[in-house]
């Protein structure tokens, strides 16, 4: 079933957005034209001709081109090329005749595009709108992110529009109103309409989320959506989807943001799982990968766009027959290229002295994405050079711990820090040749908050570094939880009650420093009052946010999480001198519930660690090799010890976690409940037996219970 | 491709796997477990020979199948194969802390089993270019010893630190081999005899040297956290990588066919990968399913030539024949770099056009460094309009990393960067500093190599009023057949200095040379004196900086015999302290083997009672007999700890002489540092402390 593709590389643009790569429709078995749009701002029409690449069209530059796409006639083929640069979106014939310009008047810039016919939808930031001949049609604000839009015909006039939305859903928009909604685990990043050849489907579209997940989902007449099947095996963003037929079948076609390209089988059946038919990695994060046939009349391909601009073919025509095409020739032609540039480098150098040229191109683009893993509450930093990276530097304001990734190869190193500067982690990460994005693990620590300033510098001479600033939310550690019945979450909440004159908006500015991945716009429900659900992805308690004009009311079991909030609100609050008036219900018995939620964790990690502890003891003394001797428990053991040790090394220092959890959790409670401050030194040697013991009495009695020689140490302070 | 792959079933020790032909011509692997065995894989040993045999009492190896396990009952600190003599035998070798066996696998018999109270770290077999046959080198705490196949010691010299790599190759093409050393305080060293002909400092400690051809060798070094590869060729290096896993082993083998060897890395990540000598590409790599726990060279396939055989930790085996990575050089392949270059070009254009107009508003970094208040001072200053982010200082082995950074928390238009080397030597710094204007995120990126020089870490001071304590007649002494410009010509040259030292040419002071120096690190006062008759006094406390500058100055002006008299009297009395624990440990170790040795008997004697209990079901008495078995256990336990501690004294001890010999030694060059650190070497094995100290004081 696998098959054997070769890549093929054809020409160098400039760095390029995802979806920025187009190929047009050809009614012979032809070779294809294809398009392709960078953040110079330039548009270029390729063709091949005798098996050499040909610029039919290049556009002047101009502003960074965010997406484009293919529009025309819903009858003919899509012959017609419209792009988004800012709220503008600009058509073009194949030939590069500029037919149409049009200002949408959207305040944000065009973030993604789709033209059906006469119909464009264009999504800015949180606002989906879509015009017919370029006249206002209908609009919605959903207030989340959109990441993407399809539009898809029912009957002769009317339209439905899928976007793909920020909190985990799909929604599915006829008109203006009531959208229904489909929630996945996962953020969907982008849509595309799943076509055989040029026959693009109607009802069934390619899904593909921000954790690698592919999904199909089937569309009724009725805006009813489902989901036909998911491949969850979690891996690196899915930047590119399309389906086509390579050989024998149609084939599924991903590209990733960690620069791999997979083909899999597209099952005609429900039931059957694809399966994985080739792979390849780019080295660099995919902008677009078609299928189509590109550069010779026969022979099916994948056109591939990746981030830094290289524009590449993974073609199933044999090698050998390759080297024969291409040939000496090109390699002449590029060595002499190469020539001319150096000399041309050379000739630059000497003439700039008094040259200025006030239109600086962009130079060090810079792709960064910042993602909470859920499983192990961490964070993974992803950045992305458009060339090679010399080296990284990360500094932070706040305690920051940084894990090895696997695959990451520059060799890091921490530096001496001084706290009096603000730096509480210099890290630095120098790079092996050849590297364009690099994979950092941090982890952050509740209440916390901070700011990372991360320094990319770029191997080309003369080296340059460019900045980047990225916020550390304080409750850094707490992920979005979409519930549509929010009255179901029970268990004896605390609350957290501010009252004074703040307005909506000003309210949600602040908590958007304080948790991570806020909406655009605060959820209004019920009224005036705006809800927002968060769960700790460290131990699973809930935060409730209700909020409008004048008043907030946030509700947790977990005391820390309340403490935290209130701390920051009220600095917010100072900053912007807007007196507020606190109030905090302690509910005594949520100290039972987190407990009760961290305690089985608790246990688990204990017995992992002793399995390995044990699995140890058998390695040194050489017991493993007969294990029929031994008990059954052991042979379990050893049976299972892989799983067991990749477990150990996921959660590596999770019991101290929990440990220091438990420790905070009896600090924050001591101040709330008893107005006293006692420092954690304390708080843990005083828990320490009852945590060692793992006792759910012994530890609510060391929360609860009184304790006289805690008392004498602490000194009694205000709320 | 894998010519062919077998398991072994058993947990091996990274880095202790060697190969040889015990019995003169099959191939065997043997490697070190866990537990302090050996184990031997002999894949074409026919079954039942030694069964027949009568087992002899000092058979060490039980066969069973294709594996035997010799039970050392140590840790294994160093195991080797080699050739000793003329007999076409290889003979295993397995170093521990203390103890060094040389074993005949197929008479299964030792050839000798040798006390050394350094302890063998790393061991080599070769033919040394001033002995007459072929010897065992062994690399302890602080020392390294050879042996002959009598296991007589035929050479001995000290180190500074541990000795944990050990080459003999040709080092200078001279046709003769020379003895390549790597110690844990990360120096690599070539010497011939006692003359130290090359040495240099790397950026870890050196765990493997390994001869490649004619003056070129491989070395790798690793700390905790990352691993370096390079390659040197006559004393220069030709390239080195580094990683963030560690290198277990490195090898040369010929794995593309072309017939050049290339070398080879086994990683903890289990990846293994094969280099060109002369520029570090790679040209083959291969991911294990564990870490790498040895690499070596067999012809386990009985095809005539030797394989590489790559050894797991998880035990799995695989073998590579020669040739078996050829190169496909695929026009794709070219054609896709020349676009890679084509690119990286035109970005350079691209970026010179936006960065090259900051060149010119005059943004030059100004750089300042001087040695002062406790640290040498790198000082930097950003040109107008622009500030400075921050400042990477990239040096080896210096830092807790390899880098310090210094990020200001505003940006600013000066820095002032405090280094502090913790040794002497030059040390090469490499700056990056990040210049930009206010409120920008695209900066600028200044890169500054420096070399420090050697004594950079001490200061020049004017004649201090009061003189410390003693210093007046602390120090070496010694007569050097040059003028005194020179030595100040080279005081220049290894100083931070603000203004030139100078030798007055007339006058009363003619000739005459007087440095005075404060340690930026003790803040020590130290002097440098020389007067028209070449007297060179240096007067200080610190051995090792007078040694530093003992070797330094030899070098500089070429001396290849220097003596001189020694004069610090708390060394000596530092060395004579560590000789009196050193005999108390030998006396205290005696009385204790006795105790364990008596407790053992009664444990013996304990377990026998406890199994007539069992037999005659007598509850009471099994209870009895194990609670008096359990205490007896507490006693060999304590005993046990008490002996490891007063061991790791020992150790402590030996190693403060070590240090002490390799001091007195550094006083010197040439003839007269053999005789010190012989006479030292043969004072301290016969105890006997006023010639220990004469040794140290005279020539």
């Amino acid at each position: 079933m696998s098959i054997l593709l070769t890549r093929v590389d054809y020409v160098n643009v400039g760095v390029t957005s995802r979806g920025t790569t187009c190929v047009f429709a050809s009614e012979t078995k032809q070779s294809q034209k294809f398009a392709v749009a960078d953040h110079d701002g330039v548009l270029h029409i390729f063709c091949f001709k005798k098996g050499e690449l040909q610029v039919l069209f290049k556009s002047l530059p101009g502003p960074k081109i965010n997406r484009i796409v293919m529009g025309g006639m819903t009858s003919m083929p899509k012959d017609k090329i419209f792009l988004a640069h800012g709220n503008t979106v600009v058509g073009y014939t194949k030939k590069g005749k500029l037919f149409l310009k049009f200002e949408t008047g959207l305040i944000d810039s065009i973030t993604a595009l789709y033209v059906l016919g006469s119909d464009l939808a264009a999504c800015a930031r949180d606002l989906y709108h879509r015009y017919r001949e370029c006249k206002d049609a209908d609009s919605y604000l959903i207030g989340e992110k959109l990441y993407d839009v399809v539009l898809v015909p029912i009957g002769n006039t009317a339209v439905l529009a899928v976007l793909a939305c920020g909190d985990c859903a799909i929604r599915v928009l006829r008109g203006t109103k009531n959208p229904s909604i489909l929630r996945l685990a996962s953020i969907p990043t982008i849509l595309s309409l799943y076509r055989e050849g040029d026959k693009e489907s109607h009802d069934r579209i390619l899904m593909g989320t921000i954790d690698g997940k592919v999904g199909l989902l089937m569309l009724d007449n009725e805006k009813n959506i489902r989901i036909s099947w998911v491949l969850t095996k979690m891996n690196s963003e899915i930047t590119a989807l399309d389906s086509y037929e390579i050989q024998d079948s149609l084939d599924l076609i991903i590209g990733r943001q960690d620069g791999s390209i997979e083909v899999y089988t597209l099952p005609s059946d429900e039931d059957i799982l694809p399966l994985l038919r080739f792979r390849y990695n780019a080295g660099e994060s995919i902008s677009s990968v078609i299928g189509g046939i590109i550069s010779s009349d026969d022979c099916p391909e994948l056109l591939v766009t990746t981030y830094s601009g290289k524009v590449f073919g993974l073609t199933s025509k044999s090698s050998g027959f390759l080297e024969l095409n291409q040939g000496k020739l090109g390699i002449n032609k590029l060595k002499f290229e190469i020539q001319q540039l150096q000399e041309e480098l050379k000739k630059e150098y000497m003439g700039s002295l008094h040259s200025e040229d006030t239109l600086s191109p962009l130079i060090l683009s810079v792709n960064h994405r910042l993602i909470l893993n859920k499983e192990d509450a961490s964070y993974t930093l992803l950045v992305e050079l458009d060339r090679s990276i010399d080296n990284i530097l990360i500094q932070s304001d706040t305690p920051i711990e940084l894990l090895d990734v696997e695959g990451n190869n520059a060799v890091m190193s921490l530096s001496t820090c001084n706290h009096d500067d603000g730096n509480f982690l210099l890290a630095t990460y120098r790079c092996q040749d050849n590297t364009n994005r690099l994979e950092i693990k941090l982890r952050s620590i509740e209440g916390q908050p901070g700011t990372l300033q991360v320094y990319v510098t770029s191997q080309i001479q003369p080296k340059c570094c460019r900045k980047l600033l990225i916020p550390i939310c304080a409750l850094s550690l707490h992920t979005r939880l979409f519930i549509e019945d929010n009255e179901s979450i029970s268990g004896p909440f605390n609350e957290l009650r501010l009252i004074g004159g703040f307005t909506l908006a000003e309210m949600h500015a602040w908590l958007a420093f304080a948790l991570f991945d806020v909406p655009e716009r605060p959820l209004i429900e019920e009224g005036s009052e705006a809800i927002m659900i968060y769960t700790s992805t460290l131990i699973g308690t809930i935060l409730k946010c209700k909020y409008k004009k004048g008043t907030a009311s946030f509700f947790s079991e977990n005391i820390s999480t309340i403490i935290i909030l209130r701390d920051i609100l009220t600095k917010k609050a100072t900053q912007r001198k807007i007196k507020l008036e606190v109030f905090c219900d302690i509910a005594d018995d949520s100290i039972t519930k987190v407990l009760e939620l961290i305690l089985p964790k608790l246990t688990t990690l204990n017995e992992l660690v002793e399995k390995i502890n044990i699995l140890d003891t058998l390695d040194t003394w050489e017991m493993k090799n007969n294990p029929a001797d031994m008990c059954t428990e052991y042979q379990n053991l050893i049976k299972n010890e892989s799983d067991l040790r990749q477990q150990m090394t996921k959660s590596c220092d999770a019991l101290q976690r929990l440990h220091a959890i438990i420790t905070d959790l009896y600090v924050d409670w001591e101040r709330a409940k008893g107005s006293r401050r006692i420092s954690s030194k304390q708080a843990s040697e005083k828990l320490h037996s009852a945590i060692e013991s793992m006792d759910m009495a012994l530890l609510l009695q060391a929360f609860i219970g009184k304790d006289m020689s805690a008392a004498s140490v602490s000194v009694p302070v205000l709320l | 491709m894998a010519t062919f792959s077998l398991n072994l079933h058993r947990r091996l020790e990274a880095g202790f796997v060697a190969s040889g032909k015990f019995d003169g011509s099959h191939a065997c692997l043997t490697a070190a477990t866990s537990s302090g065995n050996v184990l031997v894989h002999s894949p074409h040993r026919e079954a039942g020979v030694s069964n027949h045999q009568e087992p002899s009492s000092e058979a060490r190896l039980t066969w069973s199948g294709e594996l035997a396990e010799l039970q050392i009952g140590k840790e294994v600190t160093a195991l080797h194969t080699g050739r000793l003599g003329e007999d076409g035998r290889d003979v295993f070798f397995v170093g521990t802390s203390t103890h060094i066996l040389a074993y005949q696998i197929e008479d299964n018999a030792d050839l000798f089993y040798k006390e050394l109270p350094d302890g063998a770290y790393c061991i080599t077999v070769g033919k040394l270019g001033w002995l007459p046959n072929h010897v065992v080198v062994v690399g302890g705490n602080c020392s390294i010893t050879v042996l002959d196949i009598q296991a007589d010691e035929v050479f001995w010299t000290v180190a500074r630190e541990k000795v944990t790599a050990l080459a003999v190759f040709d080092f200078d093409g001279d046709g003769d081999n020379e003895l390549l050393s790597g110690t844990t305080d990360f120096g690599i060293r070539a010497q011939k005899e006692d003359a130290i002909l090359w040495d240099t400092v790397e950026n870890a400690p050196v765990i493997a040297l390994h001869a490649l051809s004619e003056r070129e060798f491989a070395y790798a070094a690793c700390l905790e956290g990352n691993g370096t590869v390079g390659v040197y060729n006559s004393g220069n290096i030709l390239w080195r990588i580094k990683s963030k896993h560690k290198v277990i082993t490195i090898r040369a083998f010929d794995l593309n066919g072309d017939g050049a060897v290339e070398l080879l890395t086994g990683w903890s990540s289990g990846k293994v990968d094969a280099r060109l000598c002369s520029n570090g590409q790679v040209i083959f790599k291969v991911q294990m399913g564990a870490p790498i726990a040895g690499l070596v060279e067999a012809d386990y396939r009985r095809a005539g030539k030797p394989d590489l055989v790559i050894v797991t930790v998880a035990g799995e085996v695989r073998g590579y024949a020669v040739g078996s990575a050829m190169e496909t050089p695929e026009l794709g392949d070219e054609h896709r770099e020349l676009m890679a270059k084509k690119q990286a070009l035109q970005m350079e254009l691209r970026q010179r056009t936006v960065a090259e107009s900051n060149y010119y508003l005059g943004s030059k970094l100004a750089v300042s460094i001087a040695s002062a208040r406790g640290a040498v001072r790198l000082g930097l200053a950003s040109g107008p309009g622009l500030l400075i982010y921050y400042s990477m200082v990239f040096a080896e082995g210096i830092f807790e990393g390899e880098s310090l950074v210094i990020h200001p928390s505003k940006p600013q238009g000066e820095l002032e960067i405090a280094l502090r080397f913790p040794k002497n030597g030059p040390v090469d710094i490499h700056v990056k500093t990040c210049v930009g204007a206010s409120g920008s995120d695209l900066m600028m990126v200044l890169e500054l190599t420096h070399q420090l020089p050697q004594l950079c870490m001490y200061e020049s001071i004017p004649r201090p009023q009061q003189l410390p304590d003693g210093l007046e007649d602390r120090g070496v002494v010694m007569q050097v057949p040059e003028r005194a410009q020179r030595v100040a010509l080279w005081l220049n040259q290894s100083l931070i200095l603000s203004a030139e030292i100078e030798v007055a040419e007339v006058g009363p002071k003619a000739g005459h040379l007087e440095v005075w120096l404060r340690g930026l690190r003790d803040q020590r006062i130290h002097c440098i004196e020389l007067d028209a008759t070449s007297k060179l006094k240096i007067r200080t406390e610190d051995p090792v900086f007078a040694g530093d500058v003992v070797q330094a100055l030899a070098i500089y002006l070429g001396l290849r015999e220097l003596s001189s008299e020694a004069n610090f009297p708390e060394e000596e009395r530092r060395m004579l302290d560590a000789l009196q624990r050193f005999k108390g440990y030998k006396e205290v170790d005696a009385r204790l083997q006795a105790e364990t040795a008596g407790s053992s008997s009664h444990v013996k004697n304990l377990i026998v009672r406890l199994e007539d209990a069992r037999i005659l079901e007598d509850i009471e008495g099994m209870r009895m007999r194990l609670n008096q078995l359990k205490i007896i256990n507490g006693d060999l336990i304590r005993d046990h700890e008490i002996r490891s501690k007063s061991y790791g004294e020992f150790v402590g001890a030996l190693k403060e002489l070590n240090v002490g010999i390799q001091n007195a030694s550094r006083f010197r060059v040439g003839k007269a540092a053999t005789s010190t650190v012989q006479r030292c070497r043969e004072a301290i094995k016969e105890e006997n402390e006023d010639e220990l100290i004469s040794a140290i004081r005279h020539n």
